[in-house]
């Protein structure tokens, strides 16, 4: 009896009677294969591209804006000559030379000083 | 085509990282398969045809019955050749062929297991207790306990599912089965006597119910 039963269940198990519906081709399987190997491939070339452009455009960023940071803020304030008059110009360069000449006065000693306020001083009568 | 032993050993490596098996001492003899890998790996294509023709019935058979349907076997086949494909290069025979096809194979297979696990539960438990001989009219008496025994099958847990088919499939040994599963062979004993055992019971309540 038990026999029987193994005999039955052995042979469901076997499936002899089960056929593939759709006969598999190694020409099948190859093509996927190789096709799964370049799509793999493209897409490892199109990461790395894609993040070495990231990169250069990151880098540039950077550079660009330091590259801003060490111009001399006053320089953004220059006024360009050409939208100068010649008159203001000529007055311009003036001042810019009396400037100059302040710069090399000479500082008064303290007792000279004293001196020259006492001299200033107009005579009680 | 000359097989070169000196080559280092393959040992097929899980879909989950871990390695399958431990390295083998004694090297196989190599079968007819291993010479129509290393011609896949030198890039003759006609022995995958060999290879494709020879082992597609019984990997169809082997998903077949445990998945129970055919676009997933179908699939899971194709799946497993492609694998092969791919790996002919790395392959030596450190195992017989069959053990590492059907490494190969039952690595799939668990993954889409798992991957159904959870709706495959529910519509078990859901289907096999509405199967009854009435909504099972139209069909001959055989192809309705065929399909009770699938079901029944298919509640089995994976490991003992794959031990029982690949006993009576492939007619392996215990042994064999234990270091494909990397299990003890008493383990391998156990799990195909329960299976078994399960398909008797329904069996038994079959043939009391007087349909068979």
């Amino acid at each position: 009896m038990s026999d029987q039963l193994d005999e039955k269940i052995d042979k469901f198990l076997k499936a002899v009677d089960v056929e593939i519906k759709e006969p598999i081709s190694a020409t099948t399987i190859i093509a996927i294969a190789e096709n799964r190997r370049f799509s793999k491939r493209a897409r490892y070339t199109f990461w790395s591209t894609s993040l070495a452009i990231a990169a250069c455009l990151l880098f540039l960023f950077f550079v660009m804006q330091s590259k801003d940071e060490s111009l001399p803020s006053d320089s953004v304030a220059l006024v360009p000559s050409s939208i100068l008059s010649d008159r203001d110009r000529v007055l311009l360069e003036d001042v810019m030379f009396f400037s100059n000449e302040f710069d090399q006065s000479t500082v008064l000693l303290d007792d000279e000083t004293f001196d020259l306020f006492v001299m200033l001083q107009p005579l009680e009568e | 085509m000359q097989y070169t032993s000196a080559k280092p050993l393959f040992f097929p490596v899980s879909s989950h990282g871990t390695q399958n098996k431990q390295p083998s001492t004694d090297e196989v003899e190599p079968s007819e398969e291993s010479r129509w890998l290393s011609s896949v790996a030198d890039g003759e294509k006609q022995a995958m045809g060999l290879l494709v023709g020879k082992w597609q019935e019984p990997l169809y058979r082997f998903f077949y019955r445990s998945l129970g349907n055919h676009a997933d076997a179908q699939d899971l086949t194709q799946k497993t050749f492609i694998r092969i494909y791919k790996a002919a290069s790395r392959y030596r025979p450190s195992a017989k062929f069959s053990s590492w096809l059907f490494t190969i194979a039952r690595n799939l297979l668990i993954d889409e297991v798992k991957r159904k696990q959870k709706a495959q539960t529910i519509e078990f438990q859901e289907e096999l207790t509405s199967m009854t001989s009435s909504s099972l009219d139209g069909k001959s008496v055989v192809d309705e306990w065929k399909e009770i025994f699938q079901h029944v099958l298919q509640g089995t847990p994976e490991k003992q599912r794959t031990a029982l088919l690949l006993r009576v499939q492939q007619e392996w040994s215990y042994l064999e089965i234990a270091n494909l599963m990397e299990v003890s062979e008493q383990l391998v004993k156990t799990w195909i006597y329960r299976a078994r055992q399960k398909l008797k019971d329904r069996l038994k309540i079959l043939e009391k119910k007087g349909e068979l």
